[in-house]
């Protein structure tokens, strides 16, 4: 059984300094939401064989976060950029990335991220699964394939319940195997040790730099026209972007040291940090 | 800063730098204070490939540039300055000088175990008598045919050599003492400078390449350092130590050839190194200085200690761009000699000058082992020594301006 995965993945802004352009090559990398999904799909592949497509919409300066996944292991990679794609939202972000799927089928499993670095919305996953009326299970930590009856076996974890989901690998009326979509949790693997374990290596740099080019598509690959996308055709606008500003505040607790133990004991379960 | 490096340049940095956060400095306090050689963590190393940085991919390496190799060296350095030795003395003075002077059989069985880790390489060139003084060394390698007449009171040892002699394999008879030996305690593959003709002065060096285990090869105690602890540097001596012609590097006569080279691209990997620990100086002088409150302010308020921050930041820029500049030329195919020792003048100097600094912000700390500005203080000072003192580089410089 030899599988097709795609990842959809971000590039996302690490560092923004006051002086600087938004989007540069200094300062963006893999959304780190997104490095579990390639985990997955990398472990899938060395189990399954098959292939990873890695799918992006971003600027030109996105190229930094694709070339990563190649170097982590991807087979191909296709960047969706477009000037006419700016400031789009989560909900024309995924028209495109359903547009792009749409033209990489077929395809068994489609993985996201559960959410961005920088914008933290989580909406694009499960808006692609919906332009592409496929399934969709968030925050998933185990993904096993029951060979037999043709179905995919997942696990998630919610408040305290471990969550287990069968999902069909082949749609039944049309005889034909059908896609699924997955978000992947950062627990993938085992949550100690995450991110600690694979690390990209020269090799995989080499690899990304001579073996593999990224793909660049735009709108017109993806038989979009440029009012269909972008800021003027999304229906939610940023209208404000402001920095937060965060205050500190100490608090002293009186008393013996038992008291004053007692005191921080309570405190501490109160906010929610122990118990 | 970035303005020399290619997309590839700044995701090796990142990925370098990822793996130097979380897997380097956790331990770099330890294994400093321990001596001890983190084999758990060189072997990870070895996966990532920083231990075959520029040897081909056809030999089990990465095959990248010089500059990716400045980039790595810098960052391994920045965490943990005995394990960026470590990777620079592989690299550059053990795989090199096999790659550039090797022959084809040469390079397809030293490279491979080298590149890939599976064996560390070590350089040995440092004796009692002969430091800046390189043609001063009195170790030797006799030649003779493997005849009657030499008696091997080895050949009996139970690690006696590896290699089968032929009837009329020629080969040498190797006494050596070195000193200072980087990687001594834990390399396997050595090159080692010695006389084949000791009658014809500095014409009369040459580089055998020795394996540990070989009869008569005695790796010595480890030296008890000031800094670089966690690095095994050691004594190294071969005694009658019989070792195949095949091993000879080049030919005869061309050792000091040899080693200049090797030193040349050396130079690049030690001034990395010392920008590593100077930045890693920068870095800490700067948060702490945000954090340590005197006079109800935190002290990087204080126009003195933003004074050396400026000098430190500054200069550490400046040896960061000698260092690119001597990289690229290396790439480039063009002479970089010259850039590369004004290239590790300025960088060890600077090392030295910004954790001198660094200490000096975190004050009475700074002293302590409780901070890592105190081991940076210490890994700083030789750099101003090994691969060239600051003195000879200047004669070097001096030599290539005046001409």
């Amino acid at each position: 059984m030899e599988l097709n995965i795609i990842a959809c993945v971000k590039s996302v802004i690490n560092n923004m300094l006051p002086s600087s352009n938004r989007n540069t090559l200094e300062n963006m990398e893999l959304n780190p939401f997104d490095k579990p999904a390639i985990e997955m799909a990398l472990s899938l592949i060395k189990k399954h064989k098959g292939t990873l497509t890695v799918l992006s919409m971003g600027p030109k300066s996105a190229t930094f976060g694709i070339h990563q996944t190649i170097a982590m292991g991807a087979d191909r990679a296709v960047l969706i950029c477009d000037p006419a794609l700016k400031e789009s939202d989560t909900y024309i972000t995924a028209k495109v990335l359903g547009k792009a799927l749409k033209k990489l089928e077929p395809f068994d499993i489609v993985l996201f991220g559960t959410r961005s670095s920088d914008s933290d919305t989580g909406h694009v996953g499960p808006q692609t699964a919906q332009m592409l009326d496929i399934p969709f299970v968030g925050n998933i930590h185990s993904l096993k394939a029951d060979q037999i009856k043709n179905r995919w076996i997942v696990e998630r974890k919610t408040d305290g319940y471990l969550e287990v989901f069968e999902v069909d690998a082949k749609n039944s009326k049309e005889q034909k195997n059908s896609s699924t979509a997955f978000s992947v949790s950062s627990s993938f693997g085992d949550s100690n040790t995450f991110g600690r374990t694979n690390f990209i290596s020269l090799y995989g740099v080499e690899r990304a730099f001579s073996d593999k080019n990224i793909e660049f598509w735009d709108n017109q690959t993806l038989g979009l026209k440029p009012e269909e996308t972008g800021l003027i055709a999304s229906p939610t606008k940023i209208v404000a972007w402001n920095k937060e500003k965060r205050s500190k505040g100490c608090q002293f607790i009186d008393g013996t040291y038992d008291q004053k133990a007692e005191q921080l004991a309570q405190k501490l379960l109160e906010a929610g940090f122990v118990g | 800063m970035d303005i020399f490096l290619t997309e590839k340049h700044k995701i090796v940095r990142h990925s370098v730098r990822d793996f130097a956060q979380k897997e380097i400095v956790p331990i770099a306090k330890e294994i400093d204070e321990e001596q001890r050689f983190p084999w758990e963590v060189v072997d990870k190393m070895a996966a990532l490939g920083y231990l075959g940085i520029q040897a081909p991919k056809e030999l089990g390496g990465a095959g990248m540039d010089t500059v990716s190799y400045t980039i790595i060296i810098e960052e391994i350095s920045k965490a943990s300055a005995s394990l960026g030795l470590c990777a620079s003395v592989h690299n550059s003075v053990a795989i090199y000088p096999i790659l550039a002077f090797g022959n084809k059989s040469q390079k397809e069985r030293f490279v491979p175990d080298l590149a890939t880790g599976k064996k560390i390489g070590a350089f040995c060139l440092t004796e009692p008598n002969a430091g800046s003084d390189a043609s001063a060394i009195e170790a030797t390698a006799i030649k003779y045919e493997n005849t009657q007449s030499f008696n091997n009171s080895h050949q009996n040892d139970s690690n006696s050599d590896k290699q089968d002699f032929d009837k009329h394999d020629e080969y040498y008879i190797v006494n050596a003492n070195k000193v200072f030996v980087t990687n001594g305690g834990v390399a396997e593959t050595f090159l080692i400078f010695v006389r084949t003709n000791p009658s014809a002065g500095p014409k009369g060096i040459s580089v055998i390449i020795a394996e540990k285990g070989s009869a008569g090869f005695i790796v010595g105690e480890r030296e008890n350092l000031s800094g670089m602890r966690a690095n095994p540097v050691s004594s190294i001596r071969l005694s009658d130590c019989k070792i195949h012609a095949s091993n000879l590097l080049a030919k005869e006569g061309q050792g000091l050839k040899i080693g200049l080279a090797a030193l040349d691209t050396g130079r690049i990997g030690i001034a990395a190194q010392a920008v590593g620990i100077a930045q890693g100086s920068l870095e800490e002088g700067i948060k702490y200085a945000k954090e340590r409150i005197q006079f109800n302010v935190p002290i990087s308020k204080h126009q003195s200690i933003q004074n050396m921050i400026a000098d430190m930041g500054t200069q550490v820029e400046s040896a960061r761009l000698m260092v690119y500049r001597a990289a690229l030329l290396k790439d480039m195919g063009k002479p970089f000699s010259k850039e590369a020792a004004m290239a590790k003048l300025m960088a060890s100097e600077t090392a030295s000058r910004v954790a001198d600094m660094a200490v000096q912000i975190h004050g009475g700390y700074g002293y302590s082992k409780s901070y890592p500005v105190e081991r940076y203080y210490r890994d700083a000072r030789i750099t101003r020594i090994y691969e060239g003192t600051s003195e000879v580089h200047r004669m070097v410089i001096a030599r290539s301006l005046l001409s």
